[in-house]
């Protein structure tokens, strides 16, 4: 038995001719929180997306002692992109229920309507996908993620679009995530946002990662701004 | 599986659009049987004389006049119950209603990228593929289903069921929805294979209708220019717009024409459906 919740090894990306990720291999252990600093364009969300299964990739990627692609770690992982992506035609509510019948859940009612309830969406449950506003669409998107009880989960750029009391909701469900010793992997470039919310930090820089730090010893906003400057030369990205 | 097609009908059955599909589908076939029935009493009833000597003055070779005057004379009875769907235009109204389940279950799915959804939650491609294509399949035999029950229950309560059997047309009727329903689901898997490549739902709405289009014209080509021919069957009944005058008609015998066309129509789905399959099966979703 692995003590790694997510393995990744030698994963490299390329796009045409342009190289997106460099053989990159990190490990994250069962029950950690780990962000990924990165300018836009560092591979943070492409690396998000192989882990996801959503894209092709060279190299080999596990959770615990499974491939990533094996229906096993696929029900194991949450997954709420950057972008966020909703059925025009179905309501908020409707999305949830697509979720629930595409993996085959039971018993949801209760924590579908307590999820709605903490993104702030019960009064949105009828209002169709088209005509939620992009905040609305990524509290969707996290319920949606959520909804299936993810022991790993990936936030790509998870603060974006969301206001003050979505995000404040948004780091006690990743608290608490926590807590109950989910992995949580959270791609931003938002630093301020996730102060306080990880127990490690990788810096991704030009595809590979440059280095992973103990979070122990950043769990300041001056210090985390101290370490991506010495990356990155300035202190915010 | 179980899962994908639960959800992909759960959400096709939560779509406004086809909704009001099953409403016009409703209304055109109560328009068919009702003035149309009346017209094709009255002028079919009539012209239902002409043989296939007329026809061939008129500039069809003899084959295809052969075919009109059969089809003439069939005319006369198709207000009937039992013959009424026959004479619809079905594939009409499915030459709208299937590329809307095409872009519903495939090109949107690629442009607003829901379909992550779908791959986070299964480990097979090829198991969600087939799933979207059994979607698709069901609720075309759904929707000429409802068409063929809609006009067969209008026209019996108007002019009878016209025949002294009431089980071997109902078996012919379903019958032909069988095949229209295999003709449209092998267009259906043409656009598919079009929505993995052009990734945009107005460009493949386009590009059905010009398709159509163009397929038409190549197909009324190729059945002049075949005319006379030892092979002219072979190449006119490659056609999908010609194969589909002789298998859409019901409770015709199996002919040569409709082997030649059964099987140009089960290949052309292999082909289409199984490119398909290999594309989606090692396609990047993110580009």
């Amino acid at each position: 038995m692995s003590n790694h919740s997510v393995l990744v090894h030698e994963v490299s990306k390329k796009y045409k001719q342009k190289q997106v990720l460099k053989h990159v291999n990190i490990q994250i252990k069962s029950g950690e929180t780990m962000v990924f600093l990165g300018e836009n364009g560092a591979g943070k969300s492409t690396l998000f997306k192989a882990i996801a299964t959503l894209e092709p990739y060279e190299g080999q990627i596990e959770f615990g002692d499974e491939k990533n692609t094996a229906l096993a770690s696929k029900r194991r992982l949450g997954y709420v992109p950057e972008i966020p992506e909703v059925f025009d035609f179905l309501t908020v509510d409707e999305h949830l229920e697509f979720i629930a019948k595409l993996f085959s859940l039971s018993g949801y009612q209760a924590y579908k309507k307590r999820l709605m309830s903490e993104f702030d969406l019960l009064k949105e449950k009828k209002t169709f996908g088209k005509n939620l506003s992009k905040g609305m669409k990524q509290k969707l998107n996290i319920c949606v993620a959520l909804l299936t009880c993810p022991d790993i989960i990936l936030f790509d750029e998870p603060f974006v679009g969301l206001d003050i009391a979505a995000v404040e909701t948004l780091k006690s469900t990743i608290t608490r995530f926590r807590e109950e010793g989910k992995t949580v992997l959270i791609s931003t470039h938002q630093i301020e946002t996730v102060i306080g919310l990880y127990d490690k930090i990788a810096i991704i820089k030009d595809g590979k990662i440059a280095s992973v730090f103990d979070g122990e010893g950043y769990q300041t906003l001056a210090s985390t701004q101290q370490l991506v400057k010495s990356f990155f030369g300035k202190d915010t990205l | 599986m179980k899962g994908v097609l639960l959800a992909e009908i759960y959400r096709l059955s939560k779509n406004k659009s086809l909704g009001v599909a099953f409403l016009v589908f409703f209304a055109l076939g109560f328009f068919h049987v009702v003035p149309i029935g009346e017209m094709l009493l009255e002028n079919f009833g009539i012209q239902g004389s002409h043989a296939s000597v007329e026809w061939q003055d008129m500039g069809l070779d003899e084959a295809f006049a052969q075919e009109m005057e059969a089809f003439m004379a069939e005319q006369e009875n198709l207000r009937f119950g039992h013959q009424s769907f026959s004479s619809s235009s079905a594939d009409g109204l499915m030459m709208f209603l299937t590329p809307l389940l095409v872009v519903i279950l495939f090109s949107s799915e690629f442009t607003k990228k829901t379909i992550y959804n779908i791959v986070l939650a299964h480990d097979s491609r090829v198991v969600i593929f087939l799933s979207k294509i059994i979607v698709i399949t069901f609720f075309l035999f759904l929707f000429h289903l409802f068409f063929a029950t809609v006009i067969t229950v209008i026209a019996t309560l108007r002019y009878g069921w016209g025949y002294s059997s009431l089980l071997i047309p109902i078996m012919q009727i379903f019958l032909l929805i069988i095949r229209m329903t295999v003709y449209q689901a092998m267009l259906a898997s043409f656009l598919v294979l079009i929505s993995l490549f052009v990734k945009s739902d107005m460009l493949l709405v386009l590009i059905h209708f010009g398709a159509s289009l163009m397929e038409a014209l190549l197909a009324n080509f190729a059945r002049s220019a075949s005319a006379g021919f030892p092979a002219g069957d072979v190449v006119t009944y490659l056609f999908p717009t010609n194969y589909a005058l002789v298998i859409f008609r019901q409770g015709t015998g199996m002919t040569f024409v409709h082997i030649i066309g059964g099987l140009s129509l089960v290949v052309s789905l292999a082909v289409f459906l199984s490119t398909a399959l290999l594309v989606f099966k090692n396609q990047d979703l993110t580009d």
